[in-house]
């Protein structure tokens, strides 16, 4: 068993205090494709996760305003890695 | 009457084309021209309806259309003869700005209709159903970037060269993040889709000066 992964971030929290910025850009599609996101909040902390995120964070995307999760790997506040798993679409 | 030009030194295609087209009551089509500067002489003289260029002259094409066609009135449609219209050379040819793209070997009925179609703007190469899907941009690779500054001009140079985010970010001193963002702004304000757009329109971004430059009188 591995201790507890993730720990729920007060609402107080600020984004500011853990990145530099709080609209990062996803690459996908072989590198093709740059899709730009706004953090809402940085919701978790997570300690030995798999993949070695650092934080998941409710984003939306800044094209469309559809809404999603984040997981981030924040290294000296900067993002390095992040993946967005769509919740809402827009409509 | 349709006005037209061709282009085309030393090109079977050009040739076929006047061969085709002289004899046309209905066809004005002066002889060939054999340079880019003749072609820019001739539409900058007379108003033209339609320029016809073969394969290996796409690039002439590209930057006419870049350079001298936005100073013209009412400028002409740009179509592109040839003996072999593949799809890769549609597609090319779409990139580059064409309008339409005629099959040399089509009945000569059937051909004049489809200039004049052309011309008129009725038939576009982008509505072709072979390249219907594949993400290609009109007129891409005949068009200025923009850049909202120097920043970004230099970011376009180095993906230009075809180097990585990572490497771009370490030689530009930014962090990956910022560099990421960048490039997402750079390519949504150029109305593109991927990075590899972006790389391929700037790096085929050069000016012939020739035809930037205007004619002596």
């Amino acid at each position: 068993m591995t201790s507890r992964r993730y720990r729920l971030l007060p609402e107080t929290s600020r984004t500011s205090d853990l990145v530099e910025c709080d609209e990062f850009t996803v690459v996908t599609g072989d590198g093709e494709i740059y899709t730009s996101f706004t953090i809402v909040r940085i919701t978790h902390e997570a300690t030995d996760a798999r993949g070695a995120w650092t934080h998941l964070a409710e984003v939306t995307r800044i094209t469309d305003g559809a809404v999603g999760k984040a997981r981030l790997r924040i290294v000296a506040r900067v993002i390095e890695e992040s993946t967005v798993t769509m919740q809402f679409e827009s409509e | 009457m349709l006005r037209i030009c061709i282009a085309g030194w030393n090109s079977t295609e050009a040739d076929a084309a006047y061969s085709l087209l002289r004899d046309r009551p209905d066809v004005q089509v002066p002889p060939i021209r054999s340079t880019g500067a003749e072609v820019v002489e001739a539409l900058r003289a007379t108003p033209t309806d339609a320029v016809l260029f073969p394969t290996d002259w796409i690039d002439v094409a590209r930057s006419i259309k870049k350079i001298v066609l936005p100073a013209l009135d009412t400028p002409p449609s740009l179509v592109l003869v040839t003996h072999s219209p593949r799809l890769a050379i549609r597609a090319r040819a779409l990139s580059c700005g064409f309008d339409g793209a005629i099959d040399l070997s089509t009945d000569l009925e059937q051909l004049v209709m489809s200039l004049n179609r052309i011309a008129n703007a009725s038939i576009r190469l982008e509505n072709d159903e072979d390249l219907q899907g594949l993400g290609i941009i009109p007129g891409l690779l005949a068009r200025d970037l923009v850049f909202s500054d120097d920043d970004d001009a230099s970011l376009a140079d180095l993906i230009a060269t075809g180097v990585s985010d990572d490497a771009i970010a370490r030689a530009l001193g930014w962090n990956v993040q910022v560099l990421r963002n960048r490039i997402a702004e750079l390519l949504a304000a150029n109305g593109m889709t991927y990075r590899t757009q972006l790389a391929v329109a700037h790096a085929s971004s050069a000016r012939i000066p020739d035809f930037a430059r205007p004619l002596a009188e």
